[in-house]
C-alpha cells in the first residue's frame, strides 16, 4: 500500500502539485449476525482504497478510489487536480504536517482479535442464543452480533511523512425480547474492545436479559421537573449527538456551534474535567498519530467546568495560526473531518453509585435514550424519548418507566450535574461514569 | 460484467452452494460542502466492488470486496460456502426460500444531465449560489452550510436462479442548514431536496425561494420559546406524519422482525390496530418516489403493499426468507445500501392515505395543543412500540389558532395507542425523501402523508 502512495505522491508532483498526500486503508471485517433466536448470517468485508489529497495553485484538491491500478490512480491524480483548480486558492491552507515523531500506544492490535476464527465466533454466538433461552422463560427473542476488525491505516505525503499502524477490535451486542402478560419489552447489551478476550459473552447475555426483564412491570409515572441520573451509554448517546460536534473547530469558526465564544468560559458545573485521550490503552479511537500523520497527545478539554480546547486538524488550526491537537479523522473517501479520539470525563465530585441514586427523592435512572441522533449539535437542544428508564423515590428504584421523554438543552444539563458515578466504564470511545443531574424536565 | 458475475455465481455453486446471488456495483460519487461563500470540501471518486451471499446447507453466508481480481473472487467464493456449511452446522433451523420467477431485465431511470458526467463547476456553483441566497435574506444569519451530494450507481444483480437485472440510478440531493444568531441566542434550520434523476432536476428547481424559507424559518426560531411537556393534542404536518408512519408503523411491518417475534405486531394480521381514519402503505412503485425501485435487491419484482387498511392490519414487507416462513409471497422488500453490504427487509416509500378534513377544521377544534412541523429523524424500539421523531419545527396552537413558535420538540409514544388515537386525517399530501437506517445500512426512502391529528400525545418540551 505505501508503494501505491507513494507512486500517487510522486504523480501528484509531476503534474505541478506543490504538495501531496496520500491516505490509504484496509480492513477486514467479520461479523456473525444472530436474529430471531439462530444465525441469520455470517459476514466478511475486504475493503480498501485510497484518498488523495493536493495542493495546487494555492487550491486543495481531494479525490479517491478503490481501484488501485496504475490507471486508476492515475485518474484519480489528475481528478485531484481539477476539483483543486475548479476550488480555487485558499486563503487559510499553508502545509500538509510535518513529519514528527510518533508516540507509542499499548494496546490496539491484538493477535487474539484477529486471529479469533469465525468457526469460534458461530459457536459463541449460538451459545448466546441458547444462554439467553435458558436463563429466563419470558425471553421470546434473541438478536445481536459478533464482529471481528483488522485494518492497517498509511499516510504519506511529500514533506516526507511515510507513517502506518495496524490495529484491531471486536465487539458483541445482544438485544433481547422477552413477553409476559401482554406485554414485551426489550435489553440491549454493547461491548467494544480491543481485545476479544476481554468481552464476556455470557455476561453480556446475562445482563441485558435482566434488562428485558426488568421493564416487564413498567407503569407509567406523571411527568414534571426532577432529578435525573444519566447511565454512561445515555451519556454516550448524548454527548456523541450534542457535545462531540459542537466542540470541533470547523463548527466553531464557521459558527455552527453552541460553544461558540465558550473558550475559558464556564460550560458545565465546576467538578467535571473531559480530557481527549488518543494515548489510552486499549482505547478504541486509540491510535499514535491522527489521519494526517499528527502525532497524538492528551488533551485537556474541560478543566473544573470550563472549557480549555477545541479540536482541530491542520487546516483549522493554521486558520487560527496555531498547532493541530491532532483530530483528523476519515475514511479513504473523504478529506479530513474532525472528531474527538476517547473522551474521558471525570470528577472531583465522584460518588459510588448507590450513593448518587440515594440522592434521588423523585427522579429516574435513564440508561437507553430514543432518538439521540435528532439532537441539535448546532444549538444543543434535544428532546428525546426515554428507552429504559426507571423510576426512583426517596432513594429507592421503584419500577421501570412505561413511557417518558427527556427534553432540554446540554449546557443547561452540563450546568446541572451534581455529581458523577463511580461506576466508570468504556462505551465506544467515551469512559464515565453515571452523571446525577438536578432539575431536568421529564414528560410523560 | 455479465461475464464476471456468472463466473462468480459458478464457483460458489461448484463450492457447495444451493442458491447464489451477486451484485455488482460501480458507483460514481460527488460531494461538495459550501459554508458561506468558500468551498469547504469536494470529494470525488468511485467506488466499485461485488457483494456475494450464498446460501449452503440451509445457511446464509455473505462476503465483499472492492476488488474485482478473477483470483480473489475465487478465493472469496470458496470462502463464503465454508463460512456458510460452519453456520450450519450451528444453526437451529435451515433456511429456505419462496419461489420466484426469474427476471431479465435492463431498467436505467433516465437522466439527461448525468451526475458523472455534469461539469464539478456547474454543481459548484449551485451550491455557492444557494449560500448566497440564504445568507442575503437576513443579517442575522451568520453560516449557511451547503452539501450537494450525487451519485450515478450502475448494478448488476444476478442470480444462480437465472435472474440478471442491470439497474442504473442516478439520484442528487441538496441540503442546506442555516444558522442564525441574536442578542446570545442561536437557533438553526434545515432542509434537503433530493432527485431520482440527474442535474436536470436543477433547471426547474427555484434555488432562491427555497434557500430563502429555510433562513426564514431560523430567524423566526430566533424568538421561540420553550415548549411545553406533556399530553397534548398535536397536529402532525405531512412531512412528521410520514416519519411516524415509517417509524412507528412500517418498521414494526418488516419481515423480520415478524420472523424474530421481536416486532409488537407479530401475530396481529387481520386484528384492528388502529383507528378507522388509519390506511397505510408501502410502496415501492411511487412515480419518482426516493424509495421506488422496480426490483429488489434478491431481484424480486416489487409492490405497491398495503399494511394498514382502515385500521385493520394486513401486510408485511417481506424478502424470500420471510415470506417463506410466513407463508406469504414475497413482495421485494430485500434491499442492500450497497455491495458492501449483504439484502435485509426494508420499506420503500412509506405513507399514510389522506382522508377528508381540511387543515383549518383540525386546528380550529384545538384549545391547546401543538402543530408540529417537519422531522430531523426519528427512532422506534419495535419490541415495545416505543417511538420518537423530532419536529424542524414547532407551534403552539390555543384556542383554535397557531400562535407562538416553539424551541425543539420532539413527540413520543406508544405505536398500538397512537394509530388509535388519531382523531382526524386530512384531505393533502406530500412525498418526502430520507435516509433510513437499519442493521448498519442507510437506504434511500420516501415518507408522506396528510396532516394529522393525535390526541393524548407526549411532548417533549423542556417546560
Amino acid at each position: 500500500m505505501m508503494d501505491v502512495l507513494n507512486k500517487a505522491i510522486k504523480l501528484g508532483l509531476k503534474y505541478g502539485a506543490s504538495q501531496v498526500e496520500a491516505y490509504g486503508s484496509s480492513s477486514l471485517n467479520r461479523i456473525v449476525e444472530i436474529e430471531g433466536n439462530d444465525i441469520k448470517t455470517v459476514r466478511e468485508r475486504m475493503s480498501r482504497g485510497i484518498g488523495i489529497r493536493l495542493i495546487y495553485s494555492g487550491g486543495i484538491g481531494f479525490a479517491y478510489t478503490e481501484n488501485l491500478s496504475e490507471e486508476s490512480i492515475d485518474y484519480t491524480v489528475k481528478k485531484a487536480i481539477s476539483v483543486a483548480k475548479i476550488r480555487g486558492p485558499d486563503p487559510y491552507f499553508k502545509s500538509f504536517p510535518e513529519p514528527k515523531p510518533i508516540p507509542r500506544v499499548e494496546g490496539i492490535y491484538f493477535n487474539s482479535t484477529v486471529e479469533f476464527e469465525l468457526d469460534e465466533a458461530i459457536k459463541v454466538a449460538r451459545n448466546m442464543v441458547e444462554k439467553a433461552l435458558e436463563e429466563d422463560p419470558r425471553v421470546k427473542s434473541v438478536a445481536g452480533n459478533i464482529s471481528l476488525s483488522a485494518g492497517e491505516v498509511y499516510i504519506a505525503n511529500s514533506l516526507g511523512m511515510e507513517f502506518n499502524y495496524r490495529s484491531a477490535s471486536a465487539s458483541a451486542s445482544v438485544f433481547i425480547v422477552s413477553k409476559d402478560k401482554g406485554l414485551s419489552a426489550s435489553g440491549f447489551e454493547l461491548k467494544h474492545e480491543r481485545d476479544v478476550r476481554k468481552i464476556d459473552f455470557d455476561s453480556l447475555c446475562r445482563k441485558a436479559v435482566k434488562r428485558s426483564i426488568d421493564q416487564l412491570n413498567s407503569k407509567r409515572i406523571t411527568g414534571g421537573r426532577m432529578w435525573v441520573v444519566l447511565n454512561p451509554i445515555a451519556v454516550m448517546l448524548l454527548f456523541s449527538n450534542t457535545f462531540n460536534g459542537a466542540v470541533t473547530a470547523d463548527n466553531v469558526q464557521e459558527k455552527r456551534s453552541f460553544l461558540v465564544n465558550k473558550l475559558e468560559k464556564e460550560i458545565a458545573f465546576r467538578g467535571l474535567n473531559i480530557i481527549d485521550d488518543p494515548l489510552m490503552p486499549e482505547g478504541i479511537n486509540s491510535r499514535p498519530f491522527d489521519a494526517e500523520g499528527v502525532a497524538s497527545r492528551r488533551l485537556t478539554v474541560v478543566e473544573n467546568g470550563i472549557l480549555k480546547s477545541y479540536l482541530y486538524d491542520t487546516y483549522r488550526a493554521q486558520r487560527e495560526g496555531i498547532e493541530s491537537t491532532g483530530h483528523a479523522s476519515r475514511g479513504y473517501s473523504s478529506e479530513p473531518s474532525i472528531s474527538p479520539s476517547n473522551l474521558i470525563i471525570n470528577s472531583t465530585y465522584e460518588k459510588s453509585y448507590e450513593d448518587l441514586i440515594s440522592e434521588v427523592d423523585r427522579g429516574l435512572i435513564i440508561r437507553w435514550i430514543i432518538g439521540a441522533h435528532t439532537a441539535n449539535i448546532i444549538t444543543g437542544e434535544f428532546s428525546v424519548a426515554v428507552g429504559e428508564g426507571y423510576y426512583v423515590e426517596n432513594g429507592e428504584i421503584k419500577y421501570s418507566v412505561r413511557q417518558a421523554m427527556l427534553g432540554g438543552n446540554i449546557l443547561d444539563l452540563l450546568a446541572k450535574i451534581v455529581a458523577l458515578g463511580r461506576d466508570r466504564e468504556k462505551i465506544g470511545n467515551l469512559v464515565t461514569g453515571s452523571m446525577l443531574i438536578r432539575d431536568q424536565v421529564i414528560s410523560a | 460484467m455479465n461475464d464476471l458475475v456468472e463466473y462468480i455465481l459458478d464457483r460458489a455453486i461448484s463450492y457447495g452452494a444451493s442458491y447464489a446471488d451477486v451484485r455488482i456495483e460501480q458507483i460514481y460519487t460527488t460531494q461538495i460542502v459550501v459554508t458561506n461563500d468558500r468551498i469547504e470540501r469536494v470529494n470525488v471518486g468511485v467506488r466499485r466492488g461485488m457483494g456475494l451471499r450464498v446460501l449452503a446447507d440451509g445457511a446464509y453466508s455473505f462476503v465483499s470486496a472492492n476488488s474485482l481480481d478473477r483470483d480473489l473472487l475465487d478465493r472469496l467464493a470458496r470462502s463464503c460456502v465454508k463460512s456458510a456449511k460452519l453456520s450450519s452446522l450451528f444453526k437451529r433451523e435451515k433456511i429456505q426460500l419462496a419461489e420466484v420467477k426469474c427476471v431479465r431485465d435492463d431498467v436505467v431511470v433516465p437522466s439527461t444531465e448525468k451526475p458523472h458526467v455534469v461539469d464539478l463547476d456547474f454543481k459548484k456553483n449551485i451550491a455557492l449560489e444557494v449560500s448566497k441566497f440564504a445568507r442575503a435574506f437576513d443579517s442575522r444569519i451568520v453560516n449557511s452550510t451547503v452539501r450537494l451530494l450525487d451519485e450515478y450507481r450502475e448494478k448488476i444483480i444476478a442470480t444462480s436462479e437465472g435472474t440478471l437485472i442491470r439497474y442504473v440510478t442516478p439520484r442528487t440531493r441538496i441540503f442546506l442548514i442555516v444558522t442564525a444568531f441574536e442578542a446570545g441566542r442561536i437557533s438553526s434550520h434545515m432542509d434537503g431536496e433530493s432527485f431520482v434523476s440527474g442535474y436536470e432536476a436543477y433547471r426547474k428547481f427555484d434555488l432562491e425561494g427555497w434557500a430563502k424559507r429555510i433562513s426564514e424559518k431560523a430567524v423566526k426560531m430566533l424568538k421561540a420559546e420553550p415548549a411545553p411537556s406533556g399530553r397534548f393534542t398535536v397536529i402532525a404536518d405531512p412531512d412528521l406524519t410520514g416519519v411516524f408512519t415509517h417509524e412507528a408503523v412500517g418498521h414494526a411491518c418488516e419481515g423480520d422482525g415478524i420472523v424474530a417475534k421481536e416486532s409488537i405486531l407479530t401475530n396481529m394480521l387481520g386484528e384492528r390496530i388502529g383507528s378507522e381514519l388509519v390506511t397505510i402503505y408501502d410502496d415501492s412503485t411511487y412515480p419518482n418516489g426516493w424509495g421506488s425501485l422496480k426490483y429488489d435487491d434478491e431481484g424480486v419484482p416489487t409492490e405497491k403493499r398495503l399494511l394498514i387498511d382502515e385500521g385493520i392490519l394486513v401486510g408485511y414487507i417481506n424478502d424470500r426468507y420471510t415470506a417463506f416462513k410466513l407463508g406469504m409471497k414475497p413482495n421485494g422488500g430485500a434491499r442492500a445500501q450497497d455491495y458492501m453490504h449483504p439484502p435485509i427487509v426494508r420499506m420503500s416509500n412509506t405513507y399514510m392515505a389522506p382522508g377528508d378534513w381540511s387543515f383549518e377544521e383540525m386546528v380550529s377544534e384545538i384549545k391547546y395543543g401543538v402543530y408540529l412541523l417537519g422531522s430531523r429523524g426519528g427512532q422506534v424500539d419495535t419490541a415495545k412500540g416505543t417511538f420518537q421523531f423530532n419536529a424542524k419545527e414547532a407551534y403552539l396552537i390555543e384556542n383554535g389558532e397557531i400562535t407562538k413558535p416553539l424551541l425543539d420538540v420532539s413527540l413520543s409514544g406508544l405505536t398500538l395507542e397512537t394509530l388509535k388515537n388519531i382523531d382526524a386525517v386530512g384531505k393533502d399530501f406530500k412525498l418526502r425523501s430520507g435516509t433510513c437506517g437499519k442493521g448498519g445500512q442507510g437506504v434511500p426512502a420516501g415518507t408522506g402523508g396528510p396532516h394529522v391529528r393525535i390526541v393524548n400525545a407526549v411532548v417533549g418540551g423542556r417546560r
